[in-house]
């Protein structure tokens, strides 16, 4: 099975990799295939994320990145496909992952006054075993996600604008074990107004509503969002968003009271010179929980990154997140394990990563990648793990 | 829920009813009729396009607001001048300094503050155009765009990011993956072994009864 896989990856890197030659071969008519294929080799200090007896393995990572990019004024359609396949030199009982994902975005303005859009996002991924606290917890947690989105936005007045949009989200996992309780519809709709104060900024306000199902076990919940938010941009140095609201969540476990709550989240986009660019964010919701038996967690999580380009040649790419998740025992759903009292509590997850890039030539460039991961948590075994790689990326 | 009923029927009153909704502003009306009537083209339109020819549409949210377009844009060294303003129309001088941009070529530029440096150097390579839609047709797709939101912080249902990433993904400048790492029922029940269920008592054994021997 695993050479069908590698095979079936060589032969669609191959087959993809002379469309694209050929493609940019025919000049200006090739202007709407991209490919890119990244390669890298890399050190992995702690494969199953243990606390202690950690294994280290190395890798070698292969990206192909197909894209297709058409043109008809006024609709544009993006494709991009991108399977990645990973070896490791010591991962019992499976060594490789497969993993696909292919995004589909059309774009149509039908009139000066409305435009409306598609996207759907496809995921397939081999994910890797997980052990915890010494244990094997999952053999196997492979999944198919597809989220599917459409939107309208039109203009009412000179400076009104009114979004409509709808989401569906699906996730399924193969493992019956893991399907009965993990897997789960979203669906989304809402209602955005959004009003130009002055050229540069924006008011906006927002009406959404959320369902979520369970296959098993129902953790699932209906939530409302109503909400303000404010958009501004200073000249070609910012821009800012910030969203604030409130949150009130019916859980469809009847033993879980409702729960309100406010949220918020802000980004910032900064550029200090050509050559610098920086980029910060953070909010607060109310969020699916990752955790059974909750059917709930309250998550914060920030994030800055910096882009320096060092030279025209070399840039450095620099960034940090953390995200604190809170997991209340009165968020439990009704359930029939002897659970201790206890089992509850925060998780805290700081991630950095680093990354140095060297562009050869117009298609050619080197980098170097760092990445690091620290959990602590109140619920499962706690880590950190170190990741190092250099890599080649070329772009046809 | 009556609570929650009345804060939706507010929030959808003061949208529809909003004193800002009904601020008319006529330059701002007159300039975009204008735009419209001689196929001029706004820095909003042309940042919307670019977003889309770029091959940027899949690392923005679905229902991309102004802002979106303009952070990534300018994340990637892709602005006007004096920056993105969405009534602002297109001009030649700013039409040649953004093809410069997504070709790369901005340090090839001798004068930058000069519109005219920036027309002449799209000349010396060749590249011309009589309208904006001919510019944007010889725009390739960027091949290493960067999006340097690390991590998508949105609370919003219609676009926070997926609760599921591939592991490993590390395409987009130094993006990190969302931690998710699933604990099903299953592996609680493997953290904490269940006490064996107690085996119900047996029934009592019925006393064998001895069949009447035969009388002989």
């Amino acid at each position: 099975m695993k050479q069908f896989k590698i095979m079936g990856l060589i032969a669609i890197t191959a087959l993809f990799s002379h469309a694209g030659a050929m493609a940019a071969e025919a000049g200006s008519g090739g202007n709407w295939l991209s490919v890119g294929n990244r390669l890298r080799f890399e050190y992995d200090d702690n494969v199953y994320e243990k606390s202690s007896g950690k294994e280290d393995s190395f890798k070698l990572i292969e990206e192909l990145e197909l894209g297709v990019t058409l043109n008809f004024e006024p609709t544009f359609l993006t494709l991009r496909y991108r399977p990645s396949f990973s070896w490791w030199e010591n991962r019992e009982p499976d060594d490789t992952d497969l993993h696909h994902d292919f995004d589909v975005v059309l774009n149509h303005r039908a009139s000066p006054r409305l435009s409306m859009g598609l996207k759907n996002t496809f995921r397939y991924a081999e994910s890797p075993e997980e052990i915890d606290r010494g244990t094997v917890v999952r053999e196997n947690g492979d999944y198919i996600y597809n989220v599917t989105d459409g939107n309208l936005d039109y203009q009412i007045l000179p400076r009104t604008y009114m979004l409509v949009g709808g989401r569906y989200t699906v996730l399924r996992y193969d493992e019956s074990t893991v399907a009965q309780t993990e897997d789960y519809d979203i669906w989304a709709a809402g209602l955005t107004l959004r009003q130009n104060i002055t050229d540069l900024s924006r008011v906006m306000a927002d009406y959404r509503r959320e369902s979520i199902s369970y296959d098993g076990d129902d953790r699932g919940s209906d939530s409302d969002y109503i909400g303000l938010g404010l958009e501004h941009v200073l000249g070609a140095s910012f821009v800012g968003v910030l969203r604030g609201g409130y949150q009130m969540k019916d859980f469809n476990d009847a033993t879980i009271e409702d729960a309100e709550e406010p949220y918020f989240d802000v980004t910032l986009t900064y550029i200090y010179s050509p050559r610098t660019r920086f980029s910060a964010g953070g909010g607060f919701s109310m969020f699916e929980s990752d955790i059974y038996p909750f059917a709930n967690q309250d998550r914060t999580i920030f994030f800055a990154s910096v882009a320096h380009e060092l030279t025209a040649k070399i840039s450095l790419y620099l960034a940090g997140s953390y995200q604190l998740s809170e997991y209340d025992t009165d968020q439990r759903i009704a359930n029939d394990l002897d659970l201790p009292s206890d089992f509850s509590g925060d998780e805290d997850i700081m991630q950095g990563s680093a990354r140095v890039a060297y562009q050869v030539n117009a298609r050619n460039s080197l980098e170097i990648n760092y990445q690091y991961i620290d959990l602590q948590s109140d619920l499962r075994e706690d880590f950190d793990r170190n990741r190092i790689s250099i890599g080649w990326r070329l772009d046809i | 829920m009556k609570s929650r009923n009345g804060w939706i029927a507010l929030v959808l009153f003061a949208l529809v009813f909003s004193p800002l909704a009904a601020r008319m502003q006529p330059a701002a009306m007159a300039q975009e009729e204008a735009s419209a009537d001689q196929d001029l083209m706004t820095e909003a339109e042309l940042a919307s396009m670019l977003v889309n020819v770029l091959g940027m549409a899949t690392m923005v949210p679905p229902n991309a607001q102004p802002a979106d377009v303009y952070a990534i844009l300018l994340q990637n060294g892709i602005s006007p001048k004096d920056g993105w303003n969405p009534t602002n129309l297109v001009t030649i001088g700013n039409l040649a300094r953004i093809m410069v941009q997504c070709l790369g070529d901005t340090d090839k530029i001798e004068n930058p503050e000069s519109d005219k440096s920036w027309v002449d150097y799209l000349k010396s390579i060749g590249v011309e155009f009589g309208t904006i839609e001919d510019a944007i047709a010889q725009i390739d797709t960027k091949d290493d765009v960067v999006a340097l939101k690390a991590v998508e912080v949105s609370t919003d249902p219609l676009r926070k990011a997926a609760l599921i990433r591939p592991v490993d993904e590390q395409q987009l400048g130094a993006d990190l993956q969302f931690f998710n790492r699933t604990l099903s029922r299953e592996d609680v029940l493997k953290l904490f072994p269940q006490p064996e269920p107690v085996p119900p008592p047996a029934p009592p054994k019925p006393r064998p009864v001895t069949p009447n021997a035969p009388r002989r």
